[in-house]
């Protein structure tokens, strides 16, 4: 059972504030959803997780060690990230960037052994990519990409799991098939996995937890009942909306009716246009 | 990888028998076939002897390790950057030992050291200097970039390129011996060099050969590479270490010789793919068949007398390079 918490979790950009003290608790087995407004921080909070950037103040803890202590190496062992942008030029072959996924166990010079080559061809099972496991890299589709960079994750065999934006770009089936997988993965494996996602809806079916992110903090966490209401969804997105019952999944379903601004002013052209009828 | 193999395998063996073909051609032709007695065997006298084993065995073993050792720091810089038009001297290597060299021959220095030269070592130390301060300005602060690196280069090699043009300025006479120098030449190599060559070479190959999987890595970018536990600015310092090594023994050996580093990546990745444990060996075979065929011309083409290597190198890379460019299919794998 792995824990990994924040802890007053800051980082800033030179002068500019983007996270003033985070904290979350996380759970093996759990979903955690980042949602919130463009530049809101989630990305910078997935890469102050992972150590990719340097929080300002505050600390990272896993089974109770700081992050801040550890190798780069021992980190990747612990936490394997998806980002959301990399190199796509390079022709390599999609095994070849998979196998990479066990350089934190390999080091640069170790060969494979076949336990790492049975954690590659079960990573690439899972992401749903033996198939093209031969195919090159650049040939790839979006969603194709995307599975690869997963099975990647995977390969790196961490329990815990951060992933940013996973369906950017992806059409609808794409979208359902990485989030069921991932979800599925958390639960088998007993794994943490935190994401972002802009989708509400897609949030609330696939994730335990949301949290949402406005002025450089968290505003709220808890299950999607708690957190997708009309209030905090206006709140934080600006939206005017309602929710109802997803009826196949039961889940808060949001249902937009609007920017907030843009329906004021109508009320207001209303109200002016009303002494003139 | 059985593929790339069997083609580095071929390779290997087409500069074996390019490097044998090159030892009979010169400005005095050694033909070990009497033709006119029916085309039989014949062995050699010792004129011929004293010149292939003493002028051009050891250019020939000198111009497959520049050459290899050029394009092994070619495949280093390029990575580094990730940038397929880095070449062993983006970041400063040829204006700092064009320096080195222009200091050496304006105060008259005659020094030696382990067989070499006091143009050799100067060009060495020039080299490896304005590469560690490069890489001590393009590297300040934690969060140091590629970009950083690249612009830091520029404009040091802007600035020592000023300081060499004044001095050849100032000490017209040296102009000449400078320019030829500049121009890179593989002439008046002996064994000495050989060895100093060779272990300089070895020790640049070995390095950048051993991080070939962390290349593989690091190619997808510093947040991926991050990811999967390599810290790209540690790294960084490991390629410029291994690739200035390589490019100090070329330089030290030949002067500076253009377009090889550039190109033999190129056609290396075109042949054997992007991953790095084929593509570094390859490159090196590639920029050593390269530099011993630009060789056999420099020494063939107006003999007795020679044209400097760098200008043939330059002559048929140029428009080899274009050629590449515009086929695209060695290009893939870089970010342009």
């Amino acid at each position: 059972m792995t824990q990994m918490r924040t802890d007053k979790l800051s980082f800033s950009y030179a002068s500019r504030l983007v996270l003033d003290e985070v904290s979350v608790d996380l759970r093996s087995g759990e979903v955690l959803v980042l949602l919130g407004a463009n530049g809101a921080g989630k990305t910078t909070l997935l890469h102050a997780l992972s150590r990719q950037l340097f929080p300002t103040g505050g600390a990272v803890m896993v089974d109770n060690q700081d992050l801040a202590n550890l190798s780069r190496r021992s980190i990747a062992r612990l936490i394997a990230l998806m980002p959301q942008h990399e190199n796509r030029e390079t022709p390599l072959r999609v095994i070849d960037v998979v196998r990479m996924g066990r350089t934190p166990h390999c080091g640069w010079w170790r060969p494979h052994s076949s336990e790492d080559a049975s954690v590659v061809a079960e990573s690439l099972d899972a992401a749903g990519m033996t198939r093209l496991s031969n195919r090159i890299v650049t040939q790839l589709s979006g969603g194709e990409w995307r599975r690869m960079i997963l099975a990647r994750a995977l390969a790196q065999a961490s329990p815990i799991l951060l992933l940013d934006e996973p369906t950017a770009g992806l059409d609808l089936k794409f979208q359902f098939d990485v989030l069921d997988r991932v979800r599925r993965m958390a639960k088998q494996r007993d794994l943490i996995i935190v994401m972002t996602l802009h989708d509400l809806n897609l949030a609330s079916i696939f994730g335990d937890r949301l949290a949402l992110l406005s002025d450089h903090r968290i505003v709220a966490m808890g299950e999607p009942r708690e957190v997708l209401t009309p209030s905090l969804i206006e709140q934080v997105f600006g939206v005017r909306s309602t929710v109802i019952d997803h009826p196949i999944h039961g889940t808060p379903l949001v249902v937009t009716l609007g920017a907030s601004s843009t329906s004021k002013s109508l009320e207001e052209m209303n109200v002016r246009e009303r002494p003139h009828e | 990888m059985n593929r790339s193999l069997v083609v580095i395998v071929i390779s290997g063996l087409v500069l074996i028998a390019l490097a044998c073909v090159s030892l009979l051609v010169g400005p005095i032709s050694i033909s070990i076939i009497d033709w006119e007695s029916g085309g039989i065997v014949r062995g050699i006298t010792d004129t011929e002897r004293a010149i292939v084993w003493d002028l051009r065995l050891p250019r020939i073993i000198t111009a497959v390790l520049v050459g290899g050792s050029l394009g092994v720091s070619g495949v280093g810089f390029q990575s580094l950057f990730r940038n397929p038009l880095a070449d062993p001297f983006v970041i400063g290597a040829s204006s700092g030992a064009a320096l080195g060299v222009t200091l050496a021959f304006v105060a008259g220095l005659e020094i030696a050291l382990v067989g070499l030269g006091a143009t050799a070592l100067a060009a060495m130390l020039g080299a490896i200097l304005s590469v560690f301060v490069v890489f001590v300005i393009g590297s300040c602060g934690r969060d140091s970039s590629v970009l950083s690196l690249l612009l830091a280069g520029v404009a040091l090699s802007s600035m020592i390129n000023a300081l060499v043009s004044l001095l050849m300025y100032l000490n017209e006479e040296k102009v000449v011996v400078i320019l030829a120098w500049l121009m890179g030449s593989l002439a008046d190599n002996d064994w000495t060099v050989v060895r100093v060559t060779c272990c300089l070479s070895a020790l640049g190959f070995a390095i950048i050969w051993s991080l070939s999987r962390g290349l593989d890595v690091y190619s997808l970018g510093d947040i991926a590479s991050q990811s999967l536990g390599l810290d790209p600015v540690r790294f960084r310092v490991l390629i410029v270490l291994g690739s200035s090594i390589a490019t100090a023994a070329a330089v030290a050996a030949a002067g500076i010789i253009g377009f090889v580093g550039l190109i033999a990546p190129h056609v290396s990745r075109a042949l054997v793919g992007p991953r790095h444990v084929i593509l570094i060996p390859m490159s090196g075979i590639v920029g050593s068949a390269i530099l011993l065929v630009a060789d056999g011309l420099a020494r063939t083409l107006v003999a007795p007398a020679e044209l400097p290597v760098g200008i043939i190198t330059a002559l048929l890379g140029g428009p080899f390079f274009l050629y590449l460019l515009k086929s695209r299919s060695s290009v893939q794998g870089m970010c342009v």
